[in-house]
Protein backbone atom coordinates (compact mmCIF):
# COMPACT_ATOMS: atom_id res chain seq x y z
CA UNK A 1 0.00 0.00 0.00
CA UNK A 2 1.34 3.19 -1.08
CA UNK A 3 1.55 6.41 1.03
CA UNK A 4 1.24 9.92 0.67
CA UNK A 5 2.35 12.78 2.67
CA UNK A 6 0.10 15.31 1.80
CA UNK A 7 0.91 18.92 3.33
CA UNK A 8 -1.51 22.09 3.20
CA UNK A 9 -1.83 24.91 5.61
CA UNK A 10 -6.03 24.27 4.83
CA UNK A 11 -7.09 22.05 7.57
CA UNK A 12 -10.43 21.26 5.06
CA UNK A 13 -7.97 20.25 2.61
CA UNK A 14 -6.35 18.00 4.72
CA UNK A 15 -9.08 16.02 5.30
CA UNK A 16 -10.87 16.19 2.42
CA UNK A 17 -7.92 14.98 0.35
CA UNK A 18 -6.80 12.50 1.96
CA UNK A 19 -10.22 11.48 3.48
CA UNK A 20 -10.03 11.09 -0.92
CA UNK A 21 -6.83 9.31 -1.13
CA UNK A 22 -7.77 7.14 2.26
CA UNK A 23 -10.89 5.63 0.65
CA UNK A 24 -8.47 5.17 -2.59
CA UNK A 25 -6.32 2.91 -0.75
CA UNK A 26 -3.73 5.02 0.02
CA UNK A 27 -1.78 5.59 3.65
CA UNK A 28 -1.97 8.99 3.96
CA UNK A 29 0.38 11.40 6.31
CA UNK A 30 -0.75 14.60 6.87
CA UNK A 31 1.67 18.20 7.29
CA UNK A 32 -0.18 21.59 8.11
CA UNK A 33 3.06 23.28 7.20
CA UNK A 34 6.32 22.73 5.06
CA UNK A 35 8.17 22.71 8.67
CA UNK A 36 5.84 20.30 10.14
CA UNK A 37 6.57 17.93 6.74
CA UNK A 38 10.60 18.25 6.58
CA UNK A 39 10.05 16.77 10.30
CA UNK A 40 8.11 13.71 8.69
CA UNK A 41 10.75 13.46 6.14
CA UNK A 42 13.66 13.75 8.85
CA UNK A 43 12.10 11.22 11.07
CA UNK A 44 12.27 8.54 7.97
CA UNK A 45 8.47 8.48 7.20
CA UNK A 46 7.58 6.12 4.53
CA UNK A 47 6.39 8.33 1.65
CA UNK A 48 5.94 6.88 -2.17
CA UNK A 49 4.17 10.67 -2.91
CA UNK A 50 4.84 14.03 -1.96
CA UNK A 51 1.72 16.05 -2.64
CA UNK A 52 1.96 19.97 -1.59
CA UNK A 53 0.49 23.42 -1.77
CA UNK A 54 2.46 26.03 -2.84
CA UNK A 55 1.67 28.89 -0.75
CA UNK A 56 2.11 28.43 2.47
CA UNK A 57 2.54 30.75 5.87
CA UNK A 58 6.41 30.57 6.69
CA UNK A 59 8.55 28.31 4.13
CA UNK A 60 6.61 28.26 0.64
CA UNK A 61 6.11 24.83 -1.85
CA UNK A 62 9.15 25.07 -3.58
CA UNK A 63 11.43 26.23 -1.13
CA UNK A 64 10.29 23.04 0.60
CA UNK A 65 10.51 20.43 -1.55
CA UNK A 66 13.81 21.61 -2.95
CA UNK A 67 14.46 21.16 0.85
CA UNK A 68 12.76 18.05 0.51
CA UNK A 69 15.29 16.62 -2.60
CA UNK A 70 18.48 17.55 -0.18
CA UNK A 71 17.57 14.81 2.15
CA UNK A 72 18.55 11.28 1.44
CA UNK A 73 16.03 8.86 0.34
CA UNK A 74 13.78 11.17 -1.57
CA UNK A 75 15.88 12.26 -4.46
CA UNK A 76 13.28 10.46 -6.83
CA UNK A 77 10.19 10.56 -4.96
CA UNK A 78 7.82 11.43 -7.36
CA UNK A 79 6.30 15.20 -5.81
CA UNK A 80 3.03 17.07 -6.93
CA UNK A 81 1.90 20.48 -6.70
CA UNK A 82 -2.11 21.17 -5.71
CA UNK A 83 -2.46 24.89 -5.75
CA UNK A 84 -4.67 27.51 -6.80
CA UNK A 85 -2.26 28.93 -8.75
CA UNK A 86 -1.56 28.28 -12.69
CA UNK A 87 0.97 30.84 -13.86
CA UNK A 88 3.65 29.29 -16.14
CA UNK A 89 6.57 30.67 -14.20
CA UNK A 90 5.27 29.26 -11.12
CA UNK A 91 5.45 25.67 -12.74
CA UNK A 92 9.17 26.09 -14.21
CA UNK A 93 10.07 27.16 -11.03
CA UNK A 94 8.57 24.07 -9.82
CA UNK A 95 9.47 21.92 -12.36
CA UNK A 96 13.76 23.24 -11.95
CA UNK A 97 13.02 22.68 -7.76
CA UNK A 98 12.34 18.76 -8.32
CA UNK A 99 8.46 18.34 -8.93
CA UNK A 100 7.06 15.84 -10.89
CA UNK A 101 3.32 17.34 -11.33
CA UNK A 102 1.27 20.37 -11.17
CA UNK A 103 -2.20 20.06 -10.34
CA UNK A 104 -4.67 23.40 -9.94
CA UNK A 105 -7.13 23.38 -7.05
CA UNK A 106 -10.41 22.39 -7.16
CA UNK A 107 -9.24 19.47 -8.31
CA UNK A 108 -11.86 16.37 -9.29
CA UNK A 109 -11.53 13.48 -7.34
CA UNK A 110 -11.19 11.68 -10.82
CA UNK A 111 -8.07 14.41 -11.58
CA UNK A 112 -6.20 14.12 -8.60
CA UNK A 113 -6.42 10.02 -8.77
CA UNK A 114 -5.58 9.51 -11.99
CA UNK A 115 -2.54 11.89 -11.79
CA UNK A 116 -1.25 10.01 -8.80
CA UNK A 117 -1.68 7.02 -10.11
CA UNK A 118 0.16 8.22 -13.43
CA UNK A 119 3.37 9.58 -11.05
CA UNK A 120 3.05 6.84 -8.44
CA UNK A 121 2.45 3.21 -10.26
CA UNK B 1 -9.31 82.39 -17.37
CA UNK B 2 -11.38 81.71 -14.96
CA UNK B 3 -15.36 82.80 -15.74
CA UNK B 4 -15.35 85.07 -13.22
CA UNK B 5 -12.07 86.65 -14.45
CA UNK B 6 -13.63 87.32 -18.35
CA UNK B 7 -16.80 88.41 -16.54
CA UNK B 8 -14.74 91.21 -14.52
CA UNK B 9 -12.72 92.02 -17.80
CA UNK B 10 -15.77 92.51 -19.60
CA UNK B 11 -17.00 94.55 -17.42
CA UNK B 12 -14.17 96.68 -17.08
CA UNK B 13 -13.84 97.10 -20.27
CA UNK B 14 -17.54 98.18 -20.88
CA UNK B 15 -17.02 100.72 -18.10
CA UNK B 16 -14.07 102.05 -19.21
CA UNK B 17 -15.71 102.60 -22.41
CA UNK B 18 -18.70 104.61 -21.14
CA UNK B 19 -16.68 106.52 -18.67
CA UNK B 20 -13.91 107.54 -21.83
CA UNK B 21 -16.87 108.23 -23.61
CA UNK B 22 -18.32 110.44 -20.78
CA UNK B 23 -15.18 112.62 -20.55
CA UNK B 24 -14.03 112.71 -23.87
CA UNK B 25 -17.41 114.62 -24.29
CA UNK B 26 -17.53 116.42 -20.61
CA UNK B 27 -13.61 117.53 -21.97
CA UNK B 28 -15.12 118.16 -25.56
CA UNK B 29 -17.71 120.71 -23.61
CA UNK B 30 -15.91 122.26 -21.12
CA UNK B 31 -12.42 122.66 -21.83
CA UNK B 32 -13.04 126.16 -22.89
CA UNK B 33 -14.38 127.34 -19.94
CA UNK B 34 -12.17 124.84 -17.69
CA UNK B 35 -8.89 127.00 -18.82
CA UNK B 36 -10.76 130.44 -18.58
CA UNK B 37 -11.45 129.76 -15.15
CA UNK B 38 -7.96 128.41 -14.00
CA UNK B 39 -5.80 130.20 -16.75
CA UNK B 40 -7.99 133.63 -16.18
CA UNK B 41 -9.48 133.34 -12.42
CA UNK B 42 -6.50 131.59 -10.96
CA UNK B 43 -3.60 133.03 -13.32
CA UNK B 44 -2.82 129.41 -14.25
CA UNK B 45 -0.30 128.57 -17.04
CA UNK B 46 -1.85 127.03 -19.89
CA UNK B 47 0.68 123.78 -19.08
CA UNK B 48 -0.29 123.91 -15.45
CA UNK B 49 -4.00 124.47 -16.23
CA UNK B 50 -3.76 121.04 -18.57
CA UNK B 51 -2.28 118.95 -16.06
CA UNK B 52 -5.01 120.23 -13.37
CA UNK B 53 -7.49 119.36 -16.11
CA UNK B 54 -5.58 116.16 -16.56
CA UNK B 55 -5.78 114.94 -13.09
CA UNK B 56 -9.37 116.20 -13.04
CA UNK B 57 -10.19 113.98 -15.87
CA UNK B 58 -8.59 111.01 -14.53
CA UNK B 59 -9.75 111.51 -10.83
CA UNK B 60 -13.71 112.11 -12.27
CA UNK B 61 -12.52 109.01 -14.84
CA UNK B 62 -11.90 106.92 -11.67
CA UNK B 63 -14.80 108.12 -9.05
CA UNK B 64 -17.06 107.31 -12.03
CA UNK B 65 -15.93 104.33 -12.91
CA UNK B 66 -16.23 103.56 -9.05
CA UNK B 67 -19.53 104.75 -9.03
CA UNK B 68 -21.04 103.22 -11.92
CA UNK B 69 -19.42 100.03 -10.93
CA UNK B 70 -21.30 100.35 -7.20
CA UNK B 71 -24.57 101.71 -9.21
CA UNK B 72 -24.56 98.51 -11.18
CA UNK B 73 -22.67 95.62 -9.65
CA UNK B 74 -22.91 96.65 -6.04
CA UNK B 75 -19.06 95.95 -6.08
CA UNK B 76 -16.64 99.08 -6.35
CA UNK B 77 -14.25 97.23 -8.44
CA UNK B 78 -17.40 95.60 -10.74
CA UNK B 79 -17.27 92.44 -9.54
CA UNK B 80 -13.91 91.54 -7.87
CA UNK B 81 -14.40 92.76 -4.82
CA UNK B 82 -16.91 89.99 -4.44
CA UNK B 83 -15.09 87.49 -6.45
CA UNK B 84 -12.60 87.49 -4.52
CA UNK B 85 -14.54 87.58 -1.26
CA UNK B 86 -16.02 84.49 -2.80
CA UNK B 87 -12.76 83.04 -3.79
CA UNK B 88 -10.80 83.58 0.01
CA UNK B 89 -14.34 81.74 1.08
CA UNK B 90 -13.80 78.83 -1.32
CA UNK B 91 -10.54 78.70 -0.39
CA UNK B 92 -11.21 78.03 3.33
CA UNK B 93 -13.65 76.06 2.44
CA UNK B 94 -11.79 74.03 0.39
CA UNK B 95 -8.82 74.17 3.27
CA UNK B 96 -11.71 72.95 5.55
CA UNK B 97 -13.09 69.76 3.04
CA UNK B 98 -9.31 69.04 2.94
CA UNK B 99 -8.81 68.63 6.66
CA UNK B 100 -12.39 67.29 6.83
CA UNK B 101 -11.17 64.14 3.80
CA UNK B 102 -7.90 64.16 5.38
CA UNK B 103 -9.54 63.30 8.64
CA UNK B 104 -11.35 60.84 7.22
CA UNK B 105 -9.16 59.31 4.87
CA UNK B 106 -7.08 58.91 8.03
CA UNK B 107 -10.37 56.67 9.02
CA UNK B 108 -10.26 54.28 5.74
CA UNK B 109 -7.84 51.95 7.89
CA UNK B 110 -10.51 51.44 10.51
CA UNK B 111 -12.68 51.25 7.92
CA UNK B 112 -10.52 48.43 6.23
CA UNK B 113 -10.15 46.66 9.36
CA UNK B 114 -13.71 46.31 10.27
CA UNK B 115 -13.84 44.91 6.49
CA UNK B 116 -10.82 42.63 7.37
CA UNK B 117 -12.36 41.59 10.40
CA UNK B 118 -15.61 40.87 8.76
CA UNK B 119 -13.69 38.89 5.96
CA UNK B 120 -11.74 36.84 8.83
CA UNK B 121 -14.78 36.07 10.13
CA UNK B 122 -16.06 35.06 6.57
CA UNK B 123 -12.79 32.58 6.11
CA UNK B 124 -12.83 31.15 9.63
CA UNK B 125 -16.73 30.46 9.06
CA UNK B 126 -16.49 28.89 5.77
CA UNK B 127 -13.33 27.35 6.63
CA UNK B 128 -15.49 25.98 10.05
CA UNK B 129 -18.17 25.13 7.37
CA UNK B 130 -16.10 23.46 5.04
CA UNK B 131 -14.43 21.04 7.21
CA UNK B 132 -17.99 20.37 8.98
CA UNK B 133 -18.92 19.23 5.59
CA UNK B 134 -15.70 17.13 4.97
CA UNK B 135 -16.54 15.46 8.38
CA UNK B 136 -20.24 14.66 7.98
CA UNK B 137 -19.19 13.51 4.02
CA UNK B 138 -16.86 10.78 6.01
CA UNK B 139 -19.58 9.93 8.56
CA UNK B 140 -21.49 8.94 5.48
CA UNK B 141 -18.67 7.75 3.86
CA UNK B 142 -18.60 5.06 6.76
CA UNK B 143 -22.32 4.24 6.67
CA UNK B 144 -21.76 4.06 2.45
CA UNK B 145 -18.69 1.42 3.15
CA UNK B 146 -20.59 0.07 5.79
CA UNK B 147 -23.32 -0.79 3.52
CA UNK B 148 -21.25 -1.82 0.71
CA UNK B 149 -19.26 -4.40 3.10
CA UNK B 150 -23.22 -5.33 3.60
CA UNK B 151 -24.13 -5.42 0.04
CA UNK B 152 -20.77 -7.49 -0.90
CA UNK B 153 -21.53 -9.85 2.28
CA UNK B 154 -25.56 -10.47 0.80
CA UNK B 155 -24.30 -10.91 -2.89
CA UNK B 156 -22.02 -13.55 -1.86
CA UNK B 157 -24.69 -15.10 0.46
CA UNK B 158 -27.21 -14.40 -2.34
CA UNK B 159 -25.04 -16.19 -4.92
CA UNK B 160 -24.77 -18.79 -2.54
CA UNK B 161 -28.10 -19.34 -1.80
CA UNK B 162 -29.14 -19.16 -5.57
CA UNK B 163 -26.80 -21.85 -6.92
CA UNK B 164 -27.62 -24.09 -3.53
CA UNK B 165 -31.67 -23.78 -4.27
CA UNK B 166 -30.68 -24.44 -7.92
CA UNK B 167 -28.96 -27.63 -7.01
CA UNK B 168 -31.77 -28.56 -4.63
CA UNK B 169 -34.27 -28.07 -7.01
CA UNK B 170 -31.98 -30.22 -9.41
CA UNK B 171 -32.24 -33.34 -6.69
CA UNK B 172 -36.04 -32.64 -6.11
CA UNK B 173 -36.58 -32.55 -9.82
CA UNK B 174 -34.16 -36.22 -9.86
CA UNK B 175 -36.32 -37.70 -6.88
CA UNK B 176 -39.28 -36.52 -8.73
CA UNK B 177 -38.03 -38.74 -11.95
CA UNK B 178 -36.82 -41.80 -9.17
CA UNK B 179 -40.52 -41.73 -7.61
CA UNK B 180 -42.05 -41.21 -11.15
CA UNK B 181 -40.12 -44.09 -12.20
CA UNK B 182 -40.67 -46.44 -9.30
CA UNK B 183 -44.75 -45.46 -9.65
CA UNK B 184 -44.11 -46.65 -13.34
CA UNK B 185 -42.18 -49.29 -12.55
CA UNK B 186 -44.93 -50.13 -9.72
CA UNK B 187 -47.72 -49.99 -12.42
CA UNK B 188 -46.05 -52.08 -14.73
CA UNK B 189 -45.41 -54.48 -11.75
CA UNK B 190 -48.56 -54.61 -10.75
CA UNK B 191 -50.18 -55.07 -14.27
CA UNK B 192 -47.39 -58.36 -14.42
CA UNK B 193 -48.96 -59.66 -11.36
CA UNK B 194 -52.70 -59.04 -12.77
CA UNK B 195 -51.08 -61.18 -15.90
CA UNK B 196 -49.65 -63.54 -13.66
CA UNK B 197 -52.38 -63.39 -11.31
CA UNK B 198 -54.94 -64.42 -13.75
CA UNK B 199 -52.93 -67.09 -14.97
CA UNK B 200 -52.93 -68.85 -11.91
CA UNK B 201 -56.96 -68.40 -11.54
CA UNK B 202 -57.05 -69.65 -14.68
CA UNK B 203 -54.72 -72.83 -14.11
CA UNK B 204 -56.94 -73.39 -10.94
CA UNK B 205 -59.69 -72.93 -13.36
CA UNK B 206 -58.23 -76.01 -14.98
CA UNK B 207 -57.30 -78.36 -12.55
CA UNK B 208 -62.20 -78.64 -11.80
CA UNK B 209 -61.54 -80.35 -14.85
CA UNK B 210 -59.14 -83.25 -13.46
CA UNK B 211 -61.80 -83.03 -10.08
CA UNK B 212 -64.08 -83.70 -12.68
CA UNK B 213 -62.34 -86.71 -13.93
CA UNK B 214 -61.59 -87.87 -10.77
CA UNK B 215 -64.88 -87.70 -9.64
CA UNK B 216 -65.85 -89.72 -12.85
CA UNK B 217 -63.17 -92.17 -12.21
CA UNK B 218 -64.54 -92.14 -8.75
CA UNK B 219 -68.40 -92.92 -9.69
CA UNK B 220 -67.46 -95.36 -12.22
CA UNK B 221 -65.26 -97.30 -9.30
CA UNK B 222 -68.32 -97.05 -7.26
CA UNK B 223 -70.46 -98.85 -9.78
CA UNK B 224 -67.96 -101.31 -10.38
CA UNK B 225 -67.94 -102.02 -6.79
CA UNK B 226 -71.66 -102.35 -6.72
CA UNK B 227 -71.35 -104.61 -10.11
CA UNK B 228 -68.37 -106.84 -7.84
CA UNK B 229 -70.30 -107.00 -4.78
CA UNK B 230 -73.40 -108.34 -6.79
CA UNK B 231 -71.38 -110.38 -8.95
CA UNK B 232 -70.07 -111.74 -5.34
CA UNK B 233 -73.51 -112.19 -4.08
CA UNK B 234 -74.14 -114.28 -7.29
CA UNK B 235 -70.88 -116.37 -6.51
CA UNK B 236 -72.32 -117.30 -2.50
CA UNK B 237 -69.41 -118.26 -0.46
CA UNK B 238 -67.25 -117.98 -3.07
CA UNK B 239 -67.64 -114.46 -3.98
CA UNK B 240 -68.19 -113.39 -0.20
CA UNK B 241 -64.77 -111.89 0.29
CA UNK B 242 -64.34 -110.47 -2.70
CA UNK B 243 -67.61 -109.04 -1.59
CA UNK B 244 -65.88 -107.67 1.28
CA UNK B 245 -63.18 -106.15 -1.65
CA UNK B 246 -65.86 -104.39 -3.17
CA UNK B 247 -67.78 -102.82 -0.56
CA UNK B 248 -64.02 -101.68 0.67
CA UNK B 249 -63.42 -100.20 -2.82
CA UNK B 250 -67.18 -98.66 -2.87
CA UNK B 251 -66.28 -97.09 0.16
CA UNK B 252 -63.47 -95.95 -0.93
CA UNK B 253 -64.85 -94.21 -4.24
CA UNK B 254 -67.21 -92.36 -1.71
CA UNK B 255 -64.15 -91.47 0.31
CA UNK B 256 -62.83 -90.14 -2.95
CA UNK B 257 -65.75 -88.76 -4.29
CA UNK B 258 -65.88 -86.99 -0.85
CA UNK B 259 -62.45 -86.09 -1.25
CA UNK B 260 -62.40 -84.44 -4.43
CA UNK B 261 -65.51 -82.62 -3.87
CA UNK B 262 -63.44 -80.71 -1.08
CA UNK B 263 -60.73 -80.64 -3.52
CA UNK B 264 -63.18 -78.94 -5.65
CA UNK B 265 -64.21 -76.41 -3.12
CA UNK B 266 -60.61 -75.80 -1.93
CA UNK B 267 -59.29 -74.89 -5.19
CA UNK B 268 -62.84 -72.54 -5.41
CA UNK B 269 -61.74 -71.25 -2.16
CA UNK B 270 -58.11 -70.54 -3.43
CA UNK B 271 -59.04 -69.04 -6.95
CA UNK B 272 -61.66 -66.43 -4.47
CA UNK B 273 -58.65 -65.79 -2.21
CA UNK B 274 -55.95 -65.35 -4.88
CA UNK B 275 -58.59 -63.06 -7.09
CA UNK B 276 -59.78 -61.42 -4.07
CA UNK B 277 -56.49 -60.56 -2.40
CA UNK B 278 -54.69 -58.89 -5.70
CA UNK B 279 -58.18 -57.15 -6.44
CA UNK B 280 -56.32 -54.19 -4.96
CA UNK B 281 -53.07 -54.59 -6.55
CA UNK B 282 -55.23 -54.73 -9.69
CA UNK B 283 -57.36 -51.70 -9.39
CA UNK B 284 -55.58 -49.64 -11.77
CA UNK B 285 -57.47 -46.78 -10.48
CA UNK B 286 -55.09 -46.79 -6.95
CA UNK B 287 -52.13 -46.81 -8.96
CA UNK B 288 -53.59 -43.70 -11.10
CA UNK B 289 -54.17 -41.68 -7.96
CA UNK B 290 -50.81 -42.09 -7.12
CA UNK B 291 -49.30 -41.41 -10.25
CA UNK B 292 -51.16 -38.08 -10.22
CA UNK B 293 -50.97 -37.23 -6.51
CA UNK B 294 -46.94 -37.40 -7.08
CA UNK B 295 -47.68 -35.05 -10.39
CA UNK B 296 -49.40 -32.29 -8.11
CA UNK B 297 -46.59 -33.15 -5.58
CA UNK B 298 -44.34 -32.94 -8.60
CA UNK B 299 -45.77 -29.83 -10.13
CA UNK B 300 -45.70 -27.87 -6.69
CA UNK B 301 -42.67 -28.61 -5.96
CA UNK B 302 -41.38 -27.33 -9.42
CA UNK B 303 -43.24 -24.51 -8.94
CA UNK B 304 -42.08 -24.10 -5.46
CA UNK B 305 -38.54 -24.29 -6.69
CA UNK B 306 -39.25 -21.48 -9.60
CA UNK B 307 -40.75 -19.47 -7.18
CA UNK B 308 -37.90 -19.58 -5.14
CA UNK B 309 -35.68 -19.03 -7.92
CA UNK B 310 -37.73 -16.20 -9.09
CA UNK B 311 -37.00 -14.58 -5.31
CA UNK B 312 -33.63 -15.31 -4.85
CA UNK B 313 -32.82 -13.69 -8.61
CA UNK B 314 -35.34 -10.71 -7.58
CA UNK B 315 -33.12 -10.41 -4.49
CA UNK B 316 -30.04 -10.64 -6.04
CA UNK B 317 -31.37 -7.71 -8.75
CA UNK B 318 -32.22 -6.16 -5.58
CA UNK B 319 -28.69 -6.27 -4.45
CA UNK B 320 -27.15 -5.61 -6.99
CA UNK B 321 -28.90 -2.05 -7.47
CA UNK B 322 -28.42 -1.64 -4.32
CA UNK B 323 -24.42 -2.09 -4.82
CA UNK B 324 -24.50 0.22 -7.82
CA UNK B 325 -26.39 2.69 -5.99
CA UNK B 326 -23.87 2.76 -3.20
CA UNK B 327 -20.50 3.00 -5.73
CA UNK B 328 -22.75 5.65 -7.06
CA UNK B 329 -22.95 7.35 -3.66
CA UNK B 330 -19.18 6.54 -2.90
CA UNK B 331 -18.30 8.23 -5.77
CA UNK B 332 -20.57 11.27 -5.33
CA UNK B 333 -18.97 11.36 -2.06
CA UNK B 334 -15.42 11.51 -3.37
CA UNK B 335 -16.62 14.24 -5.63
CA UNK B 336 -18.17 15.79 -3.09
CA UNK B 337 -15.03 15.80 -0.91
CA UNK B 338 -13.07 17.26 -3.63
CA UNK B 339 -15.11 19.86 -3.87
CA UNK B 340 -14.82 21.41 -0.56
CA UNK B 341 -11.96 22.66 -1.87
CA UNK B 342 -13.54 25.19 -2.79
CA UNK B 343 -13.29 26.74 0.60
CA UNK B 344 -9.19 27.34 -0.22
CA UNK B 345 -9.43 29.02 -3.46
CA UNK B 346 -11.91 31.32 -1.81
CA UNK B 347 -10.04 31.51 1.24
CA UNK B 348 -7.16 32.95 -0.91
CA UNK B 349 -9.20 34.88 -3.05
CA UNK B 350 -10.29 36.96 0.30
CA UNK B 351 -7.11 37.24 1.40
CA UNK B 352 -6.31 38.85 -1.75
CA UNK B 353 -8.75 41.32 -1.39
CA UNK B 354 -7.65 41.61 2.35
CA UNK B 355 -4.52 42.42 0.76
CA UNK B 356 -5.53 44.94 -1.43
CA UNK B 357 -7.70 46.68 1.21
CA UNK B 358 -4.11 47.12 3.10
CA UNK B 359 -2.98 48.77 -0.10
CA UNK B 360 -5.70 51.33 0.21
CA UNK B 361 -5.21 51.95 3.55
CA UNK B 362 -1.49 53.08 2.32
CA UNK B 363 -2.84 55.27 -0.65
CA UNK B 364 -5.45 56.60 2.02
CA UNK B 365 -2.64 57.62 4.31
CA UNK B 366 -0.65 59.23 1.79
CA UNK B 367 -3.59 60.84 0.35
CA UNK B 368 -4.16 62.32 3.48
CA UNK B 369 -0.65 63.59 4.09
CA UNK B 370 -0.78 65.28 0.77
CA UNK B 371 -3.97 66.85 1.41
CA UNK B 372 -2.28 68.38 5.09
CA UNK B 373 0.30 69.53 3.25
CA UNK B 374 -1.20 71.59 0.52
CA UNK B 375 1.17 73.84 0.48
CA UNK B 376 4.29 72.30 0.19
CA UNK B 377 5.50 71.61 -2.89
CA UNK B 378 6.93 68.22 -4.55
CA UNK B 379 4.86 66.15 -1.78
CA UNK B 380 5.31 62.24 -3.69
CA UNK B 381 2.10 60.38 -4.38
CA UNK B 382 1.84 57.10 -5.76
CA UNK B 383 -0.52 56.99 -8.24
CA UNK B 384 -3.71 54.43 -7.76
CA UNK B 385 -3.00 53.11 -11.20
CA UNK B 386 0.07 51.98 -10.25
CA UNK B 387 -1.79 50.20 -6.78
CA UNK B 388 -4.21 48.78 -9.37
CA UNK B 389 -0.91 46.87 -11.29
CA UNK B 390 0.82 45.92 -8.32
CA UNK B 391 -2.92 43.89 -7.36
CA UNK B 392 -2.72 42.87 -10.54
CA UNK B 393 0.48 41.42 -10.10
CA UNK B 394 -0.36 39.91 -6.39
CA UNK B 395 -2.83 37.48 -7.93
CA UNK B 396 -2.29 33.90 -7.67
CA UNK B 397 -5.38 32.75 -9.64
CA UNK B 398 -6.33 33.03 -13.40
CA UNK B 399 -9.76 33.63 -12.30
CA UNK B 400 -8.71 36.55 -10.25
CA UNK B 401 -6.85 38.64 -13.03
CA UNK B 402 -9.56 37.88 -15.47
CA UNK B 403 -12.05 39.51 -13.16
CA UNK B 404 -9.63 41.99 -12.81
CA UNK B 405 -9.27 42.99 -16.31
CA UNK B 406 -13.17 42.75 -17.25
CA UNK B 407 -13.55 45.23 -13.95
CA UNK B 408 -11.15 47.53 -15.63
CA UNK B 409 -13.21 46.64 -19.16
CA UNK B 410 -10.13 45.28 -20.46
CA UNK B 411 -9.67 42.61 -22.81
CA UNK B 412 -8.09 39.31 -21.14
CA UNK B 413 -4.72 38.86 -22.65
CA UNK B 414 -3.70 35.72 -21.04
CA UNK B 415 -1.99 35.71 -17.69
CA UNK B 416 0.66 32.45 -18.65
CA UNK B 417 -1.51 29.97 -16.97
CA UNK B 418 -0.88 26.24 -18.17
CA UNK B 419 -2.95 23.49 -18.08
CA UNK B 420 -5.12 22.75 -15.06
CA UNK B 421 -2.91 19.28 -15.05
CA UNK B 422 0.55 18.92 -16.02
CA UNK B 423 3.16 16.14 -15.44
CA UNK B 424 6.76 17.36 -15.82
Amino acid sequence: MKTILLVDDSATILLSISSILTKAGYTVEKAANAQDGLAKFKANTKVDLLITDLNMPGMNGIDFIKEVRRLPGYKFMPILFLTTESQQAKRVEAKAAGASGWLVKPATADELLNTIKLVVH
Amino acid sequence: MDADTKIILRRSSALLLGVGLVVTVLVYSVHDWFDYQLMGRLGLSHNAADTVGTLVVILAAFGGQRLLSLIVFRDLAVGAITSRQKLQQQVRSANDAATEVAGELKQVRTFNDVLRGQMEMIVTETEKAAFDIAERLQTIDQVVTRLSGFVDSSTLESTDLLTRSESSIERNRELIGTLDRYISDRVNSTRDDEKRVAEVVKEVQSLGTLVQLIKNISSQTNLLALNAAIEAARAGDAGRGFAVVADEVRKLSGEADTAVGQINEGMKAVANSITSRFQDKLAQTHIEREREALQRFSSQLEELGQSYQEVTRHEAQVIATIRESSQQLAAMFMEALASVQFQDVTRQQIEQVATALSRLDSHAAELADRLNRLGEPGVALKPMSQHIEQIYQDYVMSSQRETHQASLNRRSVGDGGGPKIELF
